[in-house]
């Protein structure tokens, strides 16, 4: 299992309460599961609290980069050790 | 006429005549309020010759359409001039409470003309205008007068939209604010402002708008505030504000640092909106009507400089301010920068970015103390760029050099013109054309120069999207750009002249129910989409006439340098691929810059078309 780095950049630690964990996953679908997981229920709290009742997804609304680049740009996406994830917001704004 | 009062206030300051002139119909159906509608009125004002800081130089003032109605976040006003920093066509936009209360107020927009003797400021009430004696109002800044006069007013819910000292002292890029730093930002409409001695506008209304269908309008008004309050860029907006957006600046490369020159500064992370949030905040702000409530309310108890209670800065200002000119700032630093921006007056990006080419100068060693009058502009020098501050505000010193811009910086020093990183006069702001390319199109043909609210470039390529226009996150490297470009530059025409905020996205069918209901035009969709480029045409067509042609459509050459190790992955904007593509959808002259005859008449606007010779 890899060692992951999955940083929670600017508003989602806002609202999640986390900057950084690190979790043990091989490939990105197993990434994308962790965060759902762990951090999908405090999401949805969050949501619930402002009367929105709509299941929204964390991983589907953010920009995903594996060390720096967008894995919508990658060929290859299997994880190592040491590797870092930056879930940004979609959101842009100023 | 439902929707509008049918009157503006049209202010004679030579003569002191205050006169209501009847609303022009046919332009309110075409170019429906704020900057689209201010744009028509000064086409017909203004021309080349048109001295901008003249009493020939009108400054035209409007509110959105759906001002001053119980429709959400539909709060925005505007206006237009011949601009005294670019010199040709300068419109802006701000939010708060001014328009609504101008709507309520009585008249469907303000034009001052000619130039006052002394200084006044104009006061509205329900229906009637006068102007007052603003002596001792001269001298103070923008939070100050407002005091002074809701003072002298006996009334606290005056709207006040004025002036501080910058503009009073011609400071080009001068602004008008309207309480604690919302601004009418860019092309120095303050100058303008200042120039014919208007200290202030305060306004006041409790006047019920003439609506086709006042029932229908609040159930669409109230289904359209359901979907603003769960909307997910209204959630975010709220939770982090505009400054939020630093930490996705510094990993996408989109924050000029160094004057452009540099990846974006990590330890602007301090200062970011989330910083805000997560160690300042005591509250929220917002504007008339909107339940999204992006602002700040900050409280800082520690450092150089505390607060008990102050509104946070938006992310420009924090990232012009503070990364471009490389400066490691704390909360209470950028915060008291913001401050004095707005009390003397000015615009933070044009400040800002001129300020950082002051910084690149010195440490180029074009520039030296003896140039700056002892300023030190070595990057990250605080203490330089709060002096620097003041002497803008106070256009004195060194200060004086700064507050003409960067294009006019590059030619006092005999530098190359591409250094100053400006399009059509008007420095581009903070978010960077080589992470957005995108925003390269975007800032090269905005009528009023170099603007990233003309258009939802960096947005939907950064996943927000426009799925109601077909506008879907595409590679933001990409250079397939000019359709997207296009066709949200019009969308935003369209929702500045209602008067709708870009952080809400009410659906199309919601804003022709508060259109329709209020005008009682029975427009659709198509139609008001093509009013959107009917407006931008339009703004187009008014930045030939005062001299804009197709050579002032590029980037400057410092943004077209890579930078290889930042968020920018060393990518640049295909111009030579975008221009051209985007050229053939508007309708432009390649050779000129104009619009086609064929294209302005298929809008409306024969006249337009002969005015400016277009072929």
């Amino acid at each position: 299992m890899a060692r992951v780095h999955i940083n929670f950049i600017g508003p989602w630690r806002l609202v999640l309460g986390v900057r950084t964990v690190t979790a043990e996953v091989n490939t990105i679908d197993e990434a994308r599961a962790y965060v759902e997981t762990h951090y999908g229920p405090v999401y949805q709290k969050k949501l619930t609290s402002r009367g929105i009742n709509k299941k929204q997804s964390i991983w589907d609304n953010s920009n995903v980069l594996l060390n720096g680049r967008n894995i919508q740009q990658l060929d290859e996406l299997a994880l190592k050790d040491g590797d870092t994830l930056d879930l940004l917001l979609i959101v842009a704004g100023g | 006429m439902n929707g509008y009062w049918g009157k503006i206030l049209v202010a004679d300051l030579g003569t002191g005549a205050l006169i209501d002139e009847p609303l022009n119909e046919r332009y309110a159906r075409d170019f429906l309020g704020s900057t689209g509608l201010a744009a028509r009125y000064l086409f017909d004002m203004v021309d080349e010759k048109t001295d901008p800081l003249g009493p020939d130089n009108p400054l035209i003032l409007m509110p959105g359409l759906l001002n001053g109605t119980s429709g959400p976040s539909v709060s925005r006003w505007g206006g237009a001039t011949k601009s005294p920093y670019t010199g040709h066509y300068g419109d802006a936009n701000g939010g708060a409470f001014f328009g609504a209360e101008l709507k309520k107020a009585g008249y469907d927009g303000i034009i001052l003309k000619g130039r006052s003797p002394k200084p006044v400021y104009l006061y509205i009430k329900d229906g009637v205008a006068e102007l007052r004696d603003a002596g001792t109002l001269w001298g103070k800044d923008t939070y100050q007068t407002q005091e002074e006069i809701k003072k002298e007013c006996k009334d606290k819910r005056i709207q006040i939209a004025c002036i501080g000292l910058a503009s009073e002292n011609l400071v080009p890029y001068g602004n008008i604010m309207s309480e604690w730093g919302h601004a009418l930002g860019r092309a120095g409409l303050g100058c303008v402002m200042g120039s014919k001695k208007v200290k202030a506008i305060a306004v006041r209304g409790r006047m019920k708008l003439p609506m086709q269908d006042p029932e229908q309008f609040r159930e669409a008004a109230r289904n359209a505030m359901k979907e603003v309050k769960e909307g997910f860029l209204s959630q975010w907006m709220h939770e982090g504000g505009t400054a939020s957006w630093v930490d996705s600046a510094i990993s996408y490369g989109d924050g000029p640092t160094r004057y452009y020159t540099a990846p974006t500064m990590p330890e602007a992370t301090k200062i970011s909106g989330v910083t805000m949030a997560e160690e300042y905040e005591t509250g929220h702000t917002g504007c008339f009507g909107c339940p999204i409530r992006c602002r700040k309310v900050l409280q800082i108890k520690e450092g150089t400089y505390t607060y008990d209670s102050v509104e946070g800065p938006e992310y420009e200002t924090v990232i012009a301010w503070g990364a471009m000119m490389g400066l490691d700032l704390d909360m209470p630093t950028i915060v008291h920068l913001n401050e004095l921006c707005n009390r003397y007056g000015f615009d933070t990006i044009s400040s800002g970015a001129s300020a950082g080419y002051a910084f690149y100068l010195y440490e180029a060693g074009v520039i030296s103390e003896k140039d700056t009058g002892g300023l030190k502009l070595t990057w990250g020098n605080v203490d330089a760029a709060v002096e620097l501050i003041r002497q803008i505000g106070a256009n004195e010193g060194f200060g004086a050099v700064v507050a003409e811009g960067t294009r006019r910086m590059a030619e006092r020093y005999g530098r190359p013109p591409g250094e100053a990183v400006q399009t059509k006069g008007l420095e581009i702001p903070m978010h960077d054309p080589r992470a957005y390319h995108s925003m390269g199109l975007v800032y090269a043909t905005a009528p009023r120069g170099a603007d990233h609210n003309k258009s939802d470039g960096y947005q939907v390529d950064s996943g927000v999207g426009h799925p109601d226009l077909g506008l879907n996150a595409d590679d933001r490297w990409g250079d397939e750009k000019a359709a997207m470009v296009e066709k949200s530059q019009n969308f935003r025409a369209l929702t500045d002249s209602l008067g709708i905020c870009h952080f809400a996205f009410i659906p199309f069918d919601l804003v022709l129910g508060m259109i329709n209901s209020s005008t009682g035009w029975n427009t659709d969709m198509d139609q008001l989409l093509t009013a959107g480029e009917r407006i931008f045409q339009l703004q187009r067509a008014l930045s030939c006439k005062l001299g804009i042609t197709s050579k002032d459509d590029v980037l400057p050459e410092l943004v077209m340098r890579p930078i290889p190790d930042s968020g920018q992955e060393g990518h640049v904007p295909d111009m030579e691929k975008m221009l051209p593509e985007y050229y053939a959808l508007r309708d432009w002259d390649s050779a000129i810059g104009k619009p086609s005859k064929k294209r302005l008449e298929s809008l409306g606007m024969p006249e337009i078309a002969a005015s400016i010779g277009a072929k």
